[in-house]
């Protein structure tokens, strides 16, 4: 079947509908499919982990908890960063912290939480404008700033390093992979409660997420949609910027020691992307990638305990897995939901056009075509060999599905080697044949395409017409005849 | 219709008194002196006018006049190089409020995930300050600026599900909601349906009638006389600014478009605008 | 005077320097810089992999895998947006963070079997160690090189095409999506030849890091390719001296930021898009603006009161400017003959327009914004239209 190259391949959704998009079956099944592939493997983890004896089961808990805070925190931040097109800023910042965490123990000569906090927020914010002010500089892409910028920082933060700080305990090892196994065993007491030693870093900086995004809600939003609005109304969208690099340089120190700034930078674009996949609302995209990231954080201490090795990138993998799920089978923007309903669209096209074929073979066919409206009583229901309806469709696997369908819709009879049209099928038939005539009345009235050329895109557009828009189109063309001179047959004639 | 019970206008003489709270007869829009440049090219040039009162205004020029920026550098998104911009006799910074601004729709990213219904709300944001949500007072007005610009029955969509013409629609009931007495809109016309036309006009009429000032980057030469009180000639710098019957004279229009306002630029403007057309 | 091993480590990474400039070139121009970060990234579990299923180093088997898996992140980028309506940033930043993320856990498996500490392994991954390098490696890399400008130059018009418009070089049937698939494996083969000896995030800063810079001197493709080659060797070369010249100083890391001094010096002294340069013309923009204004402001006090000189003081109230600047500026000017103090007045200042100033005041007029039309367009433009204003 040639194409042509108006016909959207998805049906052009005729009628406006109230509601937000509504799934239907076929969504419906892809989500519950996802549900089952994200749940399953996330209680049989729990149930496992529950099954260890007592303190094993006590660390792991506590060091999945920690990647809860951590993962939360980055989901919402990323969210955001995804949303406005900057995901791999996080990449960015997360590697350029490296220097300003060498830079604030060389300034105060120990290992103090606070000046590393300040130099790596510094450092964060310096990569955000670097990579702004070089990119309007050299003018350059966006992609090309970034792969200035960073690495030469982090190149700057190794060299440091192991120039000047080369005893410390700061390793690049650490900061690149994080050690979220030993994080729970790291505690410090604080009265009574014996808590570990990350929780007081990933626990201020989640609330401050999360304050952040309760209190500047909307200004937010409105910087990350429309920048030159939010300023024109006095939103401050280079504020909402500012602060955003600089939280995400806050969390991206606070949870690199426990969990490395490749989890972060997984951490803060996977989720937010599967929760654009799952959702048309900032809200729900929120809620969604929070959700994907504590399956992450989930499945990736399962997967690593399993293994036997490191937290940090398993979760990163196990992130890229829900990702991959996400993709495959997201109800609204999923890969398979797609195909199918490609796949639908083009059975139901071969369908109607095989319902058309058969209703031209009826002997009585030309005659009722031509003679004035209800002097020809109708044909009797032609039947043809199975063979040729196969034929007519292509003879391959999907035109045994088509016969299937058409037959379960009640438009076709199957008796032996024979496929006659039921009278359901004949309107439908008819229906079609309106369709098309209308189109290709309506493409030579207003697109002025020659007569000679109308039939192709009619063709496809056939399908594409429901009664209200078909009732629409006869009222304005109010044409009995079609361009190559055949009746449009009304709606009653159908009957 | 929007009902506004303080609204600023001094119901004895409307129209023509300027809104309370400013010195009597400062000016409505006064532009002194503007030039822009970026680098080293002058994008604008001592762009310069007054208006008195409340009008309809469209900046017409030719492609790189200088017109969307003159919109920006009005509302202070670029940086001026030299000049002021007075509202009501008084800087912005004391009247964003009362200020609107409809950016050009390509500028944003329109698979952002949200719905009509959100969009027009952050035409709210402004007033409500900092850590204020919207309200059933913010969510009725919303609802009444998308019912005035016919795009209600979609105001659960996300954006990227609308045609060109709802998109503007959305665009326009945003900057409705912000309830402003001065509305600057850059191209609300490029690439809409006729129907959408009509609505916008009309919506432009309405709003001139309750003495606001509109002012609109515009491309259709042949709508501006019917549609507009106030035309300005840009091309870097004014060649004209007066009312549409003095101003707009071929003369005038020759001289803003270098000669070369032919057939074939209308062409050329048409063929850009369906470009622009999804 | 220099070792045999320095001698090698410098012909290897000035190598390296040519090779990722040539690929980088490209790639730059096509809009796919950060590519070659994320294919970097994406070769660690391809080494891992190789090493477990084998339990050795093989020479060759470790870049086979690096390569695969390489380009397996490649193809996850592109079927990410194509399939996954992603964005390309998303699309980047997933697939380093994950495939980067199943290298780290694959090479703690790798640890777990041997007992050869493979931290350092990791750590050799990401930084590099040039020091290791060996005839063999240098060899490669040149025969890459070799390799790469051969096929940059057979096809070189193809590829200038390519690079600057994409939907032109479709239109004259040239098989663009072929020739990305061509450049994506090149860029490949140079990160996975370039990875032991500068490690993941160098060798792909250093694809970026010549073109960039060159660009900021030449605007040719031919200048471009051959300057960016030169900064790329001279880059690499320097980088080694460096790192050998001193104790503790990683080559890879320290390849890069010489690399990234090159750049910000380009930067900075850049002639046409330079800092300096634009800063200077900035000022220089801005001195003229104050001063056609100043001219302009005396002229039209003057018509105003029928030609009487006009007090410094009022043209700085007229002018909204500060009245030291105003007299500095109205110093500059009657240095210049272009604005005269009478001399009847002497107790304030008051100035009046000359005829050198009328003139200026045009000239001035003419540079800041030259009237619309007389720039491109022909002669007989101006003079028609600069008479009627």
């Amino acid at each position: 079947m040639s194409t042509w190259p108006v016909v959207p391949a998805e049906p052009i959704p005729l009628q406006p509908t109230l509601a937000p998009r509504s799934l239907g079956r076929l969504g419906l099944a892809a989500a519950a499919l996802l549900a089952l592939l994200l749940g399953g493997p996330s209680a049989w983890a729990l149930g496992w982990i529950g099954s260890w004896p007592g303190p094993l089961a006590a660390i792991a808990w506590s060091t999945v908890g920690l990647a809860l805070l951590c993962n939360t925190a980055c989901a919402l931040l990323g969210t955001f960063l995804v949303l406005r097109r900057m995901s791999l800023l996080s990449d960015a910042i997360s590697h350029a912290v490296l220097p300003g965490l060498v830079v604030a123990f060389l300034i105060t000569g120990r290992l103090d939480p606070w000046a590393m906090l300040a130099g790596a927020v510094v450092v964060g914010m310096l990569t955000a404008t670097g990579v702004q002010a070089v990119r309007q500089l050299a003018q350059l892409a966006d992609d090309a700033s970034m792969g200035v910028v960073y690495p030469v920082l982090f190149a700057l933060g190794v060299v440091l390093l192991s120039r000047y700080a080369h005893h410390v305990d700061l390793d690049t090892d650490c900061v690149l992979f994080g050690l979220l196994e030993l994080a729970a065993l790291d505690t410090i007491r604080l009265g009574t409660w014996e808590l570990p030693r990350s929780l007081l870093t990933l626990a201020p900086a989640l609330l401050g997420v999360l304050g952040f995004l309760l209190l500047a809600w909307k200004e937010l939003l409105a910087a990350s949609f429309d920048p030159a609005m939010a300023a024109a109304a006095g939103l401050r969208p280079r504020l909402m910027h500012y602060l955003l690099m600089a939280l995400v340089a806050t969390v991206a120190v606070a949870s690199f020691e426990a969990v490395g700034s490749i989890l972060v930078v997984a951490m803060m674009i996977v989720p937010g992307v599967c929760g654009r996949l799952l959702s048309d609302r900032v809200t729900g995209t929120l809620f969604w990638a929070v959700l994907v990231a504590w399956v992450a954080a989930l499945w990736g201490y399962a997967l690593a305990a399993w293994f036997n090795t490191t937290v940090a990138g398993s979760m990163a993998v196990a992130a890229g897995v829900v990702l991959v799920l996400v993709v495959l089978l997201s109800p609204r923007h999923g890969v398979l939901v797609d195909a199918a309903h490609r796949l639908g669209t083009r059975l139901t096209i071969a369908g109607e056009d095989l319902l058309k074929w058969l209703l031209k073979q009826e002997p009585g066919y030309e005659r009722l075509d031509s003679a004035p409206q209800g002097s020809v009583p109708p044909a009797e229901a032609a039947c043809v060999p199975r063979k040729h309806c196969l034929e007519h469709l292509g003879g391959r696997w999907q035109a045994r599905l088509v016969l299937w369908l058409l037959g379960r819709r009640g438009w076709i009879e199957q008796a032996w080697d024979r496929v006659c049209l039921t009278p359901a099928g004949r309107r439908r038939a008819w229906h079609l044949v309106r369709a098309h005539r209308l189109w290709e009345t309506f493409l030579e009235e207003h697109l002025q395409l020659a007569p000679d050329h109308v039939h192709e895109p009619a063709e496809q557009l056939e399908h594409f017409l429901g009664p209200g828009l078909q009732q629409e189109l006869e009222q304005q063309l109010q044409r009995a005849y079609d361009p190559h001179g055949r009746k449009i047959p009304k709606q009653a004639e159908e009957h | 219709m929007l009902k506004r019970p303080d609204s600023p206008q001094a119901e004895a003489e409307p129209g023509r008194q300027p809104p309370a709270g400013t010195g009597p007869g400062a000016p409505v829009l006064d532009v002194h002196d503007v030039t822009v440049a970026y680098h080293r090219r002058t994008v604008l040039w001592n762009v310069d006018f007054t208006l008195q009162s409340p009008s309809l205004v469209a900046v017409v020029g030719p492609n790189g006049a200088g017109k969307s920026t003159l919109l920006k550098a009005v509302l202070g998104l670029v940086p001026l190089a030299s000049g002021s911009v007075r509202f009501w006799g008084e800087p912005l910074a004391r009247c964003r409020r009362r200020v609107a601004y409809v950016p050009q729709r390509e500028s944003v990213d329109w698979d952002f995930p949200v719905t009509v219904r959100d969009v027009v709300l952050m035409g709210t944001y402004a007033r409500l300050g900092w850590f204020r949500r919207p309200g059933p007072d913010e969510h009725r007005l919303a609802q009444q600026c998308m019912e005035q610009l016919g795009i209600a029955h979609v105001a659960d969509r996300q954006i990227g599900q609308l045609s060109g013409g709802q998109q503007q629609r959305t665009f326009l009931a945003r900057a409705l909601a912000q309830r402003a007495d001065m509305y600057f809109m850059d191209e609300p016309l490029a690439g809409v349906d006729a129907a959408t036309e009509r609505v916008v006009f009309d919506l432009f009429k309405q709003l001139h009638a309750q003495h606001k000032t509109v002012v609109v980057v515009h491309h259709d030469l042949r709508s501006v006389p019917e549609h507009f009180e106030h035309v300005l000639l840009l091309n870097t710098r004014v060649v004209a600014f007066g009312p549409v019957q003095e101003v707009f004279t071929p003369q005038n229009l020759q001289q803003t478009y270098g000669g070369r306002l032919s057939a074939l630029e209308q062409v050329a403007e048409a063929l850009r605008r369906t470009e622009k057309t999804p | 005077m220099w070792s045999y091993n320095t001698l090698v480590v410098l012909a290897g990474a000035a190598s390296l320097g040519l090779l990722c400039a040539l690929v980088g070139t490209f790639a730059v121009l096509r809009r796919q810089a950060l590519l070659g970060d994320a294919l970097a990234h994406a070769t660690l579990p391809g080494l891992c992999l190789a090493f477990l299923l084998l339990g050795v180093k093989h020479p060759l088997a470790m870049p086979a895998g690096a390569l695969a898996t390489g380009l397996l992140g490649v193809l996850a980028v592109a079927a990410l947006q194509r399939w996954g309506r992603l964005r390309p940033d998303a699309a980047l930043g997933v697939v380093l963070s994950v495939f980067y993320g199943a290298g780290v856990m694959l090479s703690r498996v790798v640890q777990n079997h041997t007992t050869a500490g493979s931290k350092a392994g990791l750590e050799r991954f990401l930084l590099g160690s040039a020091a290791g390098m060996v005839w063999h490696d240098v060899a490669l890399i040149s025969l890459l090189a070799l390799a790469v400008a051969a096929v940059i130059v057979l096809g070189y018009r193809v590829w200038k095409v390519m690079s600057f418009d994409s939907q032109f070089a479709l239109a004259l049937g040239l098989p663009v999506s072929w020739l990305d698939g061509l450049l994506m494996a090149l860029v490949a083969l140079t990160v996975v030849a370039g990875l032991p000896a500068a490690g993941a995030v160098m060798v792909a800063a250093l694809l970026v890091l010549p073109v960039v810079s060159a660009r900021l001197w030449v605007h040719r493709l031919e200048t471009l390719v051959v300057l960016s080659c030169i900064l790329g060797v001279a880059m690499g070369a320097a980088g080694v001296l460096l790192s050998a010249s001193r104790e503790r100083l990683p080559t890879g890391p320290t390849i890069v930021l010489v690399g990234g001094a090159c750049f910000a010096v380009s930067l900075v002294a850049s002639p046409q898009r330079g800092l300096v340069v634009r800063l200077w013309r900035l000022a220089q923009f801005r001195r003229r603006l104050a001063l056609f204004q100043l001219l302009q402001t005396v002229g039209e006090l003057q018509q105003e009161q029928a030609g009487r000189a006009v007090a410094l003081s009022q043209a700085a109230a007229r002018l909204g400017w500060p009245p030291s600047r105003t007299a500095a500026l109205a110093l500059q000017a009657r240095l210049q003959h272009w604005l005269a103090q009478p001399e009847e007045k002497p107790e304030e200042k008051h100035l009046e327009l000359t005829p050198a100033g009328r003139e200026q005041l045009e000239r001035l007029q003419q540079q800041l914004a030259p009237e619309p039309g007389s720039l491109s367009v022909s002669e007989n433009a101006p003079d028609g239209r600069g008479s009627a204003r």
